[in-house]
């Protein structure tokens, strides 16, 4: 009961069952009936694409008896056919160029050149994996290689084409195997699955085929590995339960956790998918996935075909795809990207995940604009600054410089001695607007004055906000909460916070759409230093101002 | 052992054996899995299934000379490829050199001559390979014909904790088993059986994320690595600048105690190894402490000493928590996962333990500045 995987039982016999290499088919389709078949071929393309097989066919083709001369459409009956199939022909020579790799192995194969055929057309040597052969090795070959005997043709398979030295490569005619296509793979598996009659949903074919990763030998070592699982019909949930594969929804909310700067969630999101059975590794892929996916639908109109996935993981990524922007996303997958060789070669990697992930949800994306300005007119020298910030290139570095850069602003004093909380709460948007640190103002937004005794002012919070306001209090905000505070108010300030029970927050009327901004709120918003510095760096005038809801 | 004996892998040797069930065994697999989670001990009794002559229930039977031959390890269809083998190449030259990976005379003249045989006994042939984390180019790719047609219906299963090593040509001939890591309850029961304290089991099977192998290494009990680690963490929790070179110092030196302590239970093993493993027990410690510290942070004292690996000492963890913000926690365990780069790659581990210290202590130097 000896069972054949799939990937061996559905090889390709001939040109035309080979799938998603069309243009190779043909072109060697018509070198067979033009006569014209050159004495030395090269094939190359990554795992699973179909290389061994098309050199198999092309030695069938070459050599079936049950032809006269060299014919497109093999027999598949005769000795000869059957014997390349299990490549044990003795005139179709299979070698392994991975474990023959020595000159001594192709002194041997030079020595057994000379000799015809024993019963086809042609002797044909088939190198697979021939980029493992020794330099040695490879220059033994190349007379041999040049000017063979009529009789002799050379198939060459290989996954590195880099390490086939070109001397070699000028000697063989050479075709590239591109990746097969996700439509391609779809299309393969779904004519297997009905031949071998198993049932199946189609989400489960898509990602499959999007595992699969351009190679045709792994979509089906997969979908062998499901239905070993004996289960019908096939679903996604059965290929994520078993690959260990993370659910993609899980995933989605990893992320909406990261975009929505929500550390505790985040690390039990991380909990969850471990505890889930994925591996560290596979967390990280997945994340990586994920934005590339997210990046291809922000930014291309039409993606299907640039991405592979189902109806409901496509809603549910666009859904998300809001808390980030593109630059943040390119941001994210290089630091993710960055992140996998010391997982990788970890042995215990998942702290080390974890406290990336934390950094990277509690990190602000990007420095913004009246950041960079506002070091700018602080620091005399720029591009010192842009290169320690922008954390593309130093990105593990960048938080500690964010840190200490904006504490050196000085903060513009918008009342002077205040000894009522009206008049604060009156001029609170104005305070916040002029904080020059963005990170702090963000926080503070989230925040109310409730009421001030002497020099404390407390600050109060909605329930939501807790988290925020841990966020203030922690990592030595308080302090410089304090400084900026004492500074916009003209008197020295110390800081209570408050959880509000009931929301009394007050919103902001909202300006009916379409309206104009009054004169009063562009004469407002010229007024914050890092919109004056950036209006005379870039000589603009103010046309409108929104608000932002956020 | 029977694969129904098998106690913690029930995903893993139910796709096996739903697998052999149908009659759809791979003829090459992958298990994939951290350390001492139960590969090797899952594959051979996966191999003592193919090589049965009339297996019961998908399992083996236990009573036909083949399950016989097996038990008494004497089968001569199953083979063990691990790196040591060259010990007993045929070849004199390969026998004296010392093998950091997997070497590919090894796999040449253990597997690929070895598979082009016919099975003596039993209908077919099983290749069990460990640590394939350790296979080079050369060796893989010599495996790459044999894995993806294996000669006279031979079986080949390669064991391996990092699957990012193994070449994207290797994986795509094999089916991957995914081994996880074990329940913290398992790792605990099967340690208290051998006398070892719960407190203790528990911090191991933390500490290790669910491998047993390791958790039995470590919690040895002579010399005993868990009261060190106390001492150690009590330490960190409270380190002040000057201490950092003594500290490293016996950081050091109860590292080399340890080493040769191992060395003396297990000599065949390689000592640089031993030493390298006690260093990276520490760090490991370290990190841990830092991640509950960080977690401390965020989710307050009582919800976190419950998931805590250190809930032991939560005095020590708090008192980190509140010198070491969460990011500044993170921070500094990205450091550590550096050091531990350096301790493998050998690196005067004087430094390193000192670097790693001062990182212990470098906040409470910047504070004392701003003021």
């Amino acid at each position: 009961m000896a069972y054949t995987v799939l990937a061996r039982r559905y090889r390709s016999q001939k040109f035309d069952d080979v799938v998603g290499q069309n243009a190779i088919s043909q072109t060697l389709k018509n070198a067979i009936k033009t006569d014209k078949v050159a004495h030395a071929y090269l094939f190359t393309g990554t795992r699973g694409v179909g290389k061994t097989t098309m050199a198999r066919i092309l030695a069938k083709s070459l050599n079936c008896l049950a032809a006269d001369k060299p014919t497109i459409e093999p027999c598949l009956k005769c000795d000869s056919c059957i014997s390349v199939n299990t490549g044990e022909d003795i005139d179709v020579i299979e070698i392994d160029g991975a474990s023959n790799r020595g000159i001594e192995n192709i002194r041997e194969l030079r020595n057994n050149a000379i000799y015809r055929p024993a019963r086809a057309r042609f002797k044909i040597y088939i190198i697979d994996e021939v980029h493992m052969l020794t330099a040695e090795a490879f220059n033994a070959l190349l007379k041999t290689l040049e000017e063979p005997p009529s009789h002799v043709k050379f198939i060459f398979a290989t996954t590195e084409p880099t390490k086939v030295p070109a001397t070699i490569q000028s000697r063989c005619q050479r075709f590239d195997f591109g990746n097969i296509s996700p439509a391609d793979i779809i299309g393969q598996l779904k004519k297997i699955l009905v031949d071998e009659k198993i049932k199946f949903e189609d989400d489960c074919i898509i990602a499959l085929a999007r595992l699969a990763n351009g190679s045709m030998r792994d979509g089906l070592s997969l979908l062998d590995q499901i239905i070993s699982a004996g289960a019908q019909p096939l679903t996604v949930k059965m290929l994520e339960d078993l690959l260990g594969l993370p659910s993609s929804e899980k995933t989605y909310q990893l992320l909406e956790k990261i975009g929505q700067a929500d550390a505790g969630g985040t690390l039990l999101a991380v909990d969850n998918l471990i505890t889930g059975g994925l591996s560290c590794t596979g967390l990280l892929d997945a994340l990586i996935w994920s934005l590339r996916d997210m990046m291809v639908l922000k930014a291309s109109e039409d993606s299907a075909s640039l991405v592979i996935l189902t109806q409901a993981e496509k809603d549910g990524l666009t859904k998300i795809a809001d808390f980030f922007d593109i630059p943040a996303i390119i941001y994210n997958i290089a630091l993710f990207e960055k992140l996998r060789w010391p997982i990788k070669n970890s042995d215990n990697p998942r702290a080390l995940l974890e406290a990336s992930l934390l950094r990277v949800a509690l990190a602000e994306q990007f420095m913004s604009i009246p950041d960079l300005l506002g070091n700018r007119t602080a620091n005399s020298n720029p591009t010192d600054k842009l290169k320690k910030n922008l954390p593309i290139i130093e990105p593990f570095d960048s938080a500690q410089g964010k840190q200490a850069a904006p504490a050196k602003i000085e903060q513009k004093t918008v009342l002077t001695g205040v000894s009522n909380i009206e008049q604060i709460k009156e001029n609170w948007d104005t305070i916040i607007n002029s904080i020059a640190n963005t990170r702090i103002a963000e926080l503070l937004k989230k925040a109310s004055p409730l009421k001030l005794n002497g020099n404390l002012l407390v600050l109060g919070f909605n329930g939501g906000d807790e988290f925020t306001m841990k966020l203030c209090q922690g990592n030595g905000r308080q302090e410089s909460i304090e400084t900026i505070l004492s500074g916009a108010l003209g008197a020295k300030i110390k800081t209570g916070f408050e959880i509000i029970e009931n929301s009394d927050k007050q919103t902001p009327k909202q300006k009916p759409p379409g309206a104009k901004t009054s004169q009063k709120t562009i004469d407002q918003v010229s007024n914050t230093p890092a919109i004056k510095s950036m209006l005379s760096e870039l000589e603009g005038n103010i046309i409108d101002v929104e608000e932002n809801s956020q | 052992m029977n694969l129904s004996e098998i106690f913690c892998q029930a995903k893993a040797v139910d796709t096996l054996t739903r697998a052999f069930g149908a009659g759809k065994s791979a003829h090459a697999y992958i298990f994939e899995g951290i350390e001492g989670v139960g590969k090797y001990t899952t594959a051979q009794a996966f191999a003592k299934l193919l090589l049965c002559q009339s297996p019961v229930k998908n399992d083996s039977c236990g009573k036909c000379p083949s399950c016989t031959a097996f038990e008494a390890e004497s089968h001569p269809d199953f083979h063990h490829v691990y790196k040591e083998l060259n010990k007993i190449s045929k070849l004199p030259e390969h026998r004296k050199k010392q093998v950091f990976e997997l070497p590919i005379y090894v796999i040449k003249e253990f597997l690929i001559e070895k598979v082009q045989l016919k099975p003596s006994f039993s209908a077919s042939k099983v290749f069990v390979v460990s640590e394939t984390e350790e296979l080079n180019a050369e060796s893989q790719n010599a495996l790459l014909k044999v894995l993806e047609e294996p000669p006279n219906k031979s079986f080949i299963i390669l064991l391996c904790t990092k699957l990012d090593n193994l070449l994207p040509t290797t994986r795509s001939r094999c089916q991957i088993v995914h081994f996880g890591p074990l329940s913290e309850n398992i790792i605990i029961e099967k340690l208290s059986a051998k006398g070892i304290d719960k407190a203790e089991s528990k911090f191991w099977a933390r500490l290790f994320g669910g491998s047993l192998g390791q958790a039995e290494f470590y919690s040895n009990p002579q010399p005993s690595f868990y009261k060190i680690k106390k001492d150690f963490l009590n330490r960190i929790s409270k380190l002040q600048l000057g201490e950092v070179v003594d500290f490293a110092q016996w950081i050091n030196s109860t590292a080399s105690e340890f080493t040769t302590a191992w060395l003396k239970l297990n000599p065949d093993a390689n000592k640089s190894d031993l030493g390298r493993q006690a260093k990276r027990a520490f760090v490991s410690i370290l990190i841990s402490a830092f991640t509950d510290a960080m977690k401390m942070s965020f989710t307050g004292a009582p919800a976190a000493q419950e998931k805590m690996t250190n809930f032991d000492q939560p005095g020590a963890i708090k008192q980190l928590a509140e010198r070491f913000a969460p990011e500044a926690c993170a921070e500094r365990i990205e450091r550590f996962f550096e050091s531990i780069r350096y301790i493998d790659a050998a690196v005067n581990e004087k430094l390193v333990f000192e670097h790693l210290l001062l990182n212990c202590t470098e906040s409470d130097i910047v504070k004392e500045r701003s003021h």
